[in-house]
């Protein structure tokens, strides 16, 4: 356990050093954030300004030491656009980014798993199609789209929740809806798909032969269906927490971490574009180690290395 | 209906007469067992032996209810002289009258639970015991199919043991219901010689301390013949010869009896090891009239196209084979 | 029908722009015209955005634009991923696992934020969008060659061409190429459908293609103001995108081959 910890950290050091270099390499060695943040018709002379202002001007190893220095430090600091610490504004945004997809990746647990039970242990005909159709409908929607649907539906026509912000619990309800569509649709598949080959195998014969009932079995089933669905499950999740939420946020003005994803890359502000890629690093590394400990806990030949 | 000769003392427990499978595989019909009969008496050892595909295996998973949804099953079924009536009344003696132990451990067993937990739900199930108790009377079992060490064995993982192990953790459990009658499918294919012999030893002292009816299923003549009472030998879907072991083995009179035990090594009925030559057919190609005329050395061309009759020898021996006719006259 | 709708969709790609030009013309006059059904009249079939732009010239223009970007990110991904699976899988040893530590990486390191930086930072428009979604998506690609190298390594035809003492790259291009190219075909769609949300997104972000290019993305983005009063706007490009997806997937679902890979993937 402790060697699998260590071996994680300094799995995720490298990963940051590798990260840091590459937001170096975007933003100041193929990138021109100088020359992006001016007007088309700016002369060489308000370029040179602006480069100056920026620090561009140095050479390209001192721009490197001063940037790499800072990161190590986890000395960001402040944001161009707000003036504000850029890692206070993480800070206070990642949270929310939290709630919605805790609340979005419950509501697809609740949903989808049953689901994919369902289709997958259906004799009739209409059930498996129907749900199939909606599967399929589930993982082609764009998450974006299917929020402003929702906006105009539920908030525009209908009245029953706010278009956008955040408050009460009401403001959580559409945005994390529009989150779990796509996630929905993976969770289903996959629950469907591993369930359905689990229920062909030898050992559900033993179980049958025992004379159990047919909720045991199916217990039986899922525990071992439990690891490809908890790996689609997790993936999705830490897909979300790295900032894939952009789009839902953008569409609900939802200030959490996708949004401040959008704005610090939209503004060209490089201080805080640094702090978020971190941050969100930082986040996925941890992730990544829960869903490690999960797994070793729901299959025990994977603790033992056999697998 | 003509049976084989059995201990007089024992009832009959399992009747099965004239069983068909047949699989629906995406339209096309494969008639997988075409009548077979067996019975087997309280307390009695009974084994069915055929080459893989012959149908043997199907035919017990049809009596114990347990095909795939595609399997049509038809017969007559009784138990202790009840006619089964239904889906429902077969799929209610699977694991509490009959139990079943099958091949290969590994993949029969569920690779993420704890071994005493296989065999504790059984117990649950039928008896309706608490989680603890289910335990202790897990733990009773394990002791009982002669495990060392039942307390660890309960938390150990089925890769964690060795394939005997496993095979005994899977009888524990069948045992577990405490069935009257138990099926081995193949239950020591896989395993080294040894272990073999010590699961088969295991199998036959359960028989006699608990007076257990056994049904052995194996490819394996020499494995299971020694402690069966009764032989049924499947081919191409049928029971092409059936009888008291001893008799069978002394004077085998089906070709592919005798086939089968030339085949088999350290037998002194032949004097040469000889396997039998070609394949054995596949059930959506089981030939008309006798199934096994491609493969016999004493086919008799155009009659053995047709269906050959059944004999029925004064032992209670019966036997399907053209030949039978043209050595009794019938 | 999926087939039909996807094929309506790259008919649209490649002769649509002809057969209803003025994508971006703006009349103003003409603002905010409902669609056929909803008051509107065949003039402008599907009505016009805010700017009275037709939205049909809009959707068709953003079809190619869609497309190119798909088919396109989906082929770098495959020129990347294909060659170092099946190096990766029939080499084995060192180079396969330093592979092996390239994909964990990729995985670790979230995609979104290369892209969004490239198009921020660099340039944005098809090209660079194309670059940098292919870039990001040749995993898939990778593992699933690597596989594929994995299994006909041991399989009797490779052995047969290795005795007869042909070259490590003219058994791989001879003998693995051509026995993978079904399963490929379906990952191809599927990635195409990944790339053609992942360009929708960018544009709707104002990340991607920008004015007076169109794309799907780009008018969602610019109807959202007038999603109160012309909902058709949001809703219609929306729905062409959708439905592309749908039909994309569908192909590979019924293809049957999806499933295979998507497990392969877990």
């Amino acid at each position: 356990m402790l060697q699998v910890f260590v071996k994680r950290t300094f799995r995720g050091l490298v990963l940051a050093f590798v990260a840091v270099n590459l937001v170096f390499f975007v933003v100041h060695v193929i990138g021109d954030p100088v020359g992006r943040s001016l007007p088309l018709d700016a002369t060489p002379e308000q370029y040179a300004a602006r480069a100056e202002s920026l620090g561009f001007d140095r050479p390209l190893w001192e721009q490197y030491t001063d940037y790499v220095g800072d990161v190590a430090r986890l000395d960001f600091g402040d944001s161009i656009s707000t003036q504000a610490p850029a890692m206070g504004s993480v800070l206070t945004r990642f949270p929310r980014t939290f709630l919605l997809v805790g609340v979005g990746m419950g509501l697809t647990a609740l949903i989808g798993i049953p689901t994919g039970v369902i289709l997958a242990t259906t004799k009739r005909r209409w059930v498996d199609r129907l749900g199939n159709s909606l599967t399929l409908t589930a993982l082609s929607v764009p998450q974006f789209w299917l929020g402003i649907l929702l906006i105009l539906v539920f908030s525009l026509k209908l009245g029953w929740f706010p278009t956008s912000g955040i408050g009460g619990w009401k403001h959580v309800v559409l945005p994390s809806i529009a989150l779990a569509i796509g996630p929905l649709g993976k969770t289903i598949q996959i629950t469907q798909v591993t369930l359905r080959d689990e229920l062909q195998k030898p050992y559900i014969r033993t179980a049958r032969a025992k004379g159990l009932s047919e909720g045991r079995v199916l217990y039986h089933a899922l525990r071992n269906a439990g690891v490809a669905v908890a790996t689609v499950f997790s993936h999705e999740t830490i897909l979300a927490l790295a900032g894939y939420t952009v789009l839902v946020e953008t569409v609900f003005a939802w200030p959490g971490i996708g949004s401040l994803i959008a704005e610090a890359i939209s503004n060209l502000d490089i201080p805080l574009t640094s702090a978020v890629v971190v941050a969100v690093l930082l986040v996925v590394v941890v992730a990544n180690s829960l869903v490690d400990i999960m797994y070793r806990r729901l299959d025990p030949r994977i603790a033992r290395g056999l697998k | 209906m003509n049976q084989p000769h059995r201990n007089a003392s024992s009832a009959p427990l399992l009747q099965a007469s004239d069983i068909h499978v047949r699989f629906d595989v995406e339209g096309e019909i494969h008639h997988a067992v075409r009548g077979v009969s067996i019975d087997v008496a309280e307390g009695q050892t009974v084994g069915l032996v055929g080459e893989s595909g012959c149908g043997k295996t199907v035919s017990m998973l049809a009596l114990v209810g347990l095909l795939a949804s595609n399997a049509e099953v038809s017969g007559r079924i009784t138990y202790r002289g009840n006619l089964i009536k239904s889906h429902a009344e077969l799929v209610a003696l699977r694991g509490s009258t009959i139990g079943m132990v099958f091949q290969d451990s590994m993949s029969s067993l569920n690779p993420l639970l704890k071994v005493g937990v296989q065999v504790g739900e059984a117990v649950r199930r039928h008896r309706g015991l608490d989680r603890k108790a289910a335990k202790r009377e897990a733990i009773r079992y394990l002791e009982q199919v002669s495990l060392p060490e039942p307390d660890h064995v309960y938390h150990a993982y089925p890769h964690e043991l060795s394939g005997g192990e496993r095979q005994r953790v899977m009888i524990a459990g069948a045992l577990a219901c405490e069935p009257e009658l138990l099926i081995a499918d193949e239950a020591t294919t896989g395993l080294d010689v040894t272990t073999q012999a010590e699961i088969l030893d295991l199998l036959s002292s359960l028989r006699d301390s608990r007076g257990l009816a056994v049904v052995f299923v194996s490819h394996d003549v020499g494995a299971v013949a020694e402690l069966c009472d009764d032989l049924y030998v499947i081919y191409g879907g049928r029971s092409v010869e059936a009888g008291r072991t001893s008799e069978i083995l002394n004077e085998p009179r089906h070709p592919y009896t005798r086939a089968l035990l030339d085949a088999l090594p350290g037998m002194e009925v032949r004097d040469r090891l000889t396997g039998i030559p070609g394949l054995p057919p596949l059930p959506h190609a089981f030939p008309p009239g006798c199934a096994f005329a491609p493969r016999c050395a004493q086919a008799m061309g155009e009659q053995c196209n047709e269906p050959p009759p059944l004999f029925t020898m004064k032992s209670g021996r019966r036997v399907e084979c053209w030949l039978e006719g043209a050595v009794t006259g019938d | 029908m999926a087939s039909a709708i996807l094929g309506l969709m790259i008919f649209a790609a490649v002769f649509g722009p002809t057969l209803v030009p003025d994508a971006g013309r703006i009349t103003l006059r003409d603002r905010l015209i409902e669609p056929v059904g909803f008051g509107g009249t065949w003039k402008h079939p599907l009505g016009t955005d805010g700017l009275g732009r037709d939205i049909l010239a809009g959707i068709v223009a953003g079809a190619r634009v869609s497309l190119a970007v798909g088919f396109g990110a989906a082929i770098v991904a495959a020129l990347i991923g294909v060659p170092l699976g099946l190096i990766a899988g029939y080499r084995g040893g060192r180079i396969d696992r330093a592979i092996g530590w390239l994909v964990d990486f990729q995985l670790a390191f979230p995609a979104l934020l290369t892209v969004l930086m490239i198009a921020a930072y660099v340039q944005a428009g098809i090209v660079p969008l194309i670059l940098t979604i292919g870039v990001v998506s040749w995993i898939l690609f990778a593992r699933f060659a690597r596989a594929f190298a994995l299994s006909a390594r041991e399989s009797d035809y490779v052995a047969a061409a290795q005795l007869a003492g042909s070259s490590t790259f003219k058994i791989l291009r001879r003998h693995l190429l051509p026995n993978m190219l079904s399963p490929f075909l379906l990952l191809m769609l599927l990635q195409v459908s990944g790339a053609v949300l992942g360009e929708a997104g960018l544009s709707f972000l104002g990340l991607g293609i920008t004015r007076p290019e169109t794309s799907w993305g780009l008018m969602i983005a610019d109807g959202r103001e007038f999603l109160r009063t012309a909902w058709w706007v949001v809703v219609l490009p929306g729905a062409a995108l959708s439905i592309t997806i749908l039909a994309l997937h569908e192909i590979s679902r019924t293809s049957g081959g999806a499933i295979g890979i998507l497990e392969s993937e877990a």
